[in-house]
């Protein structure tokens, strides 16, 4: 009922009545929506968790995290910047491997899905940095509080671009960010469909099963 | 977790019981409500802070058709319940989620609603989960009558004559609750939203707030019933027998996962009920006050055991366990405990541990907890959670730590035999009709290939057989890109390296695996008495049941 930051036993509710082709949706009805198409799309529950925190991340910031996560995962390749942010927190502060800065990362799609967890890395090295997009640049300090990155809407190369993280030369303090919840219809119907993956059809034995065994007329 | 530095007593942590016993399965559907659960702690603030109450809204015509707004007036804060009640044929009363009416409907109202409020509301909280609500509500809830307790009331009060007092005992509620929605379901505010205020930092505040207004709600409107019938004769019931009765609480599945994906939530509950319990027994010497307060508590305790009944074999043989177990105690208390030795308190709970059975055992801890206000109450604190900080996985943690905290942690996990037909008899998934979770036969249904994440212990054996195949010093951030998939378990290994409580210490898969026992594990934590199991997966409890009303609260009333 409460508390639910991941919560990959529910999907996100369905909102019945289209009246409009945006819909406001909670932090969790995000988070819940985002971790079940992720795993719908066949990420593990422990990758898919992390979809659904780095889109409620988003959301907090401002940004569409879920309509860029479902881009991502309907050409899920090599460019996935989803397990690309995974890796690099990962490995934050390790002396070896992918995290090792500066680093320069081509052909990102959906290169604003790195954001959350480049914020994770520089909370991780104590140290503020910088996401170089190519037209601009993010300069993250740590994930708590989520920046308002509202101005970045539409921004970064969605057909693939070259990316570089390095330790920011100064760090600005970012205004918090507000909680943008908005989703379009079809991204949201696009998601539930990924989510609905993960559920199993009813059977006649799972209906009688699940209630009690007498009547609630008493 | 860090309820002893909140308080210090570094004397209780010796008294402390072992994760082994206290995180048993069989132990936890054995728990029973302490002081420090949610209703409790509501209902101290509210009087402690002196609340106000009104009704500035009661429409209802002659068949219990229409709406009523109760407010709940703070120091600094208004909620407002907004009750909707309808007219429902038999034939469309159940409890399960698949229900698409009910008797009447809730939702918990950030301030005061106005008239536009109220219209929007009217559309969406009548078809709950069809309908959409907003940030301004913080719960979504709806309730069936206890149809014959219900008519019985009305019928009497509409006579001038009070209900029969077995009756309502028998039952102990006129409505029970079947869902509470909260934290941004449908819409409603996340729980970020409100969890800095300091009446919702506990958890669970703004559901516990909804149903004890409900509870005054299914008052009223029995109430109003009688007089529609009775006219002039119709008499209110008899604050006496309105006590008696709570809210009843229809909970069935989709609150069994519930624990097991709040690993940190269900660590910092435990542990303030068990450092409860070890603050207790650490006492040196008894006080009169806390022997006074001891005796009526367990006296209380036997009176609720009586009076609760169940139609369910094995609660029904549990049931009888705790009225002896009780009876033993009190016997002991005459003959045998010396309540003016050294460690008095501890004395009586090793000969509870070595005598009793579980439920007299968690009975007995209550019952001591309960006049320890004092000395516990500030634990009351510590049982909320931020469960984004403990999210972020430790990539540079070596592979020799996780094996260490896996064999300090999980040591029970790698004991169990998940490969037999009975290690893995059952898989939990969800629902594609009603996104609820279920339990499933994996030999004999369809579906375990989209098995949800609750096979814990199954989990942890796996990552531990997966660790083995890697050096000691190499970082968890390599393991987790070959082998994405124990990412979700190693997530839980570091939460639990910390959080000696965070996990269910059995095999949730198991053939014998009872989901009831989950349910009244977290149930207990919100203050659920009478648990009542209608199925090995399904529970009525009761809520508030000889709890004050709203209006007994100026009066200071005895909680």
């Amino acid at each position: 009922m409460t508390e639910c930051a991941q919560d990959p036993t529910r999907a996100g509710s369905e909102p019945p009545d289209w009246a409009r082709e945006v819909m406001q949706l909670s932090l969790s009805e995000i988070t819940a929506l985002a971790t079940k198409a992720a795993r719908g799309a066949g990420l593990s529950w422990g990758e898919a968790e992390e979809a659904g925190w780095a889109c409620g991340w988003l959301a907090r910031a401002g940004l569409p995290g879920t309509a860029m996560l479902l881009r991502v995962l309907e050409r899920r390749d090599a460019t996935c910047p989803l397990l690309k942010g995974i890796v690099l927190m990962d490995h934050a502060g390790l002396p070896e491997g992918p995290c090792v800065l500066p680093v320069t990362l081509q052909d990102v799609v959906e290169p604003l899905l790195l954001v959350p967890f480049l914020a994770r890395v520089a909370e991780r090295l104590g140290a503020p940095l910088d996401l170089d997009l190519g037209s601009q640049t993010i300069c993250l300090t740590e994930s708590e509080p989520v920046p308002d990155l509202s101005a970045m809407r539409g921004a970064g190369d969605r057909s693939g671009a070259e990316v570089t993280i390095s330790l920011a030369k100064s760090s600005a303090a970012a205004a918090p960010g507000q909680f943008d919840g908005r989703i379009d219809r079809d991204v949201w119907t696009t998601l539930d469909g990924l989510a609905l993956l993960t559920t199993v059809p009813a059977s006649d034995v799972s209906r009688q099963r699940a209630g009690a065994q007498s009547s609630d007329n008493d | 977790m860090t309820c002893g530095a909140l308080n210090p007593m570094p004397e209780a942590a010796q008294y402390r019981r072992s994760p082994d016993v206290v995180m048993r399965l069989a132990r936890m559907g054995a728990a029973h409500p302490t002081r420090l659960s949610f209703l409790r702690q509501m209902l101290r603030r509210v009087q402690q802070e002196g609340w106000q109450f009104d009704r500035p809204v009661w429409e209802f015509d002659a068949r219990g058709q229409g709406r009523a707004l109760y407010r709940a007036i703070g120091p600094e804060r208004t909620y407002s319940l907004v009750a909707f009640g309808h007219d429902l044929p038999d034939e469309m009363r159940s409890d399960r989620v698949i229900a698409t009416a009910w008797d009447a409907t809730f939702t918990l109202f950030d301030g005061t609603p106005d008239a536009e409020d109220l219209e929007r509301l009217a559309l969406n909280v009548p078809v709950q989960e069809a309908g959409r609500v907003s940030p301004r509500e913080l719960s979504l809830s709806r309730a069936n009558k206890s149809v014959r307790l219900f008519d019985h009331v009305v019928a009497r009060l509409a006579a001038g004559q009070q209900p029969d007092a077995a009756e309502l005992t028998e039952t102990g509620y006129l409505m029970r609750t079947t869902a509470v929605y909260g934290s941004g379901k449908f819409g409603a505010a996340d729980r970020a939203r409100i969890a800095g205020r300091p009446e919702m930092r506990a958890p669970f505040q703004a559901e516990m707030l909804s149903v004890w207004l409900t509870r005054a709600y299914t008052v009223d409107l029995v109430e109003h019933l009688a007089r529609v019938r009775g006219g002039a004769l119709a008499v209110p019931l008899a604050p006496e027998l309105r006590r008696m009765l709570g809210v009843g609480n229809s909970t069935g599945l989709g609150m069994a996962p519930f624990l097991v994906r709040h690993p940190v939530l269900l660590n910092n509950w435990m542990m303030a009920r068990e450092e409860a319990l070890a603050r207790v027994r650490a006492q040196a010497t008894a006080t009169p006050e806390t022997l006074a307060g001891f005796e009526v508590a367990l006296k209380a305790a036997q009176v609720n055991a009586q009076g609760w009944q169940s139609g369910h074999p094995v609660q029904q043989a549990r049931l009888l366990e705790l009225r002896d177990g009780l009876a033993a105690v009190c016997a002991h208390l005459r003959a045998g405990w010396d309540p003016h030795g050294d460690h008095p308190w501890d004395a009586l709970w090793r000969w509870a541990e070595r005598l009793l059975p579980l439920e007299a055992q968690e009975a007995l801890a209550a019952a001591m907890i309960e006049p320890h206000g004092d000395l516990v109450d500030g634990l009351a604190d510590c049982m909320a959670a931020d469960e984004d900080s403990a999210f972020g996985i430790d990539g540079a943690m070596t592979v020799a730590r996780a094996r260490a905290i896996l064999s300090e942690r999980y040591g029970w996990a790698m004991a169990l035999d998940h490969d037999t037909p009975e290690g893995c008899a059952r898989f939990w998934y969800v629902s594609e009709e009603k996104l609820e979770p279920r339990l499933g036969e994996r030999a004999a249904e369809p579906g375990a290939e989209r098995e949800l994440p609750l096979d814990i212990s199954r989990q942890a054996a796996a990552l531990a057989r997966a660790l083995m195949e890697w050096p000691e010093d190499a970082p968890i951030a390599k393991v987790l890109l070959a082998a994405p998939e124990h990412r979700l378990m190693l997530r839980r290994v570091q939460m639990a390296a910390t959080r000696p409580l965070a996990e269910v210490r059995d095999n949730l898969i198991a053939a014998d695996v009872l989901p009831i026992d989950l349910l009244r594990c977290k149930l207990a934590f919100f203050g659920a008495t009478r648990f009542d199991p209608r199925s090995d997966r399904w529970v009525r409890i009761s809520l508030f049941q000889g709890a004050p009303y709203p209006q007994d609260m100026a009066m200071g009333a005895s909680l």
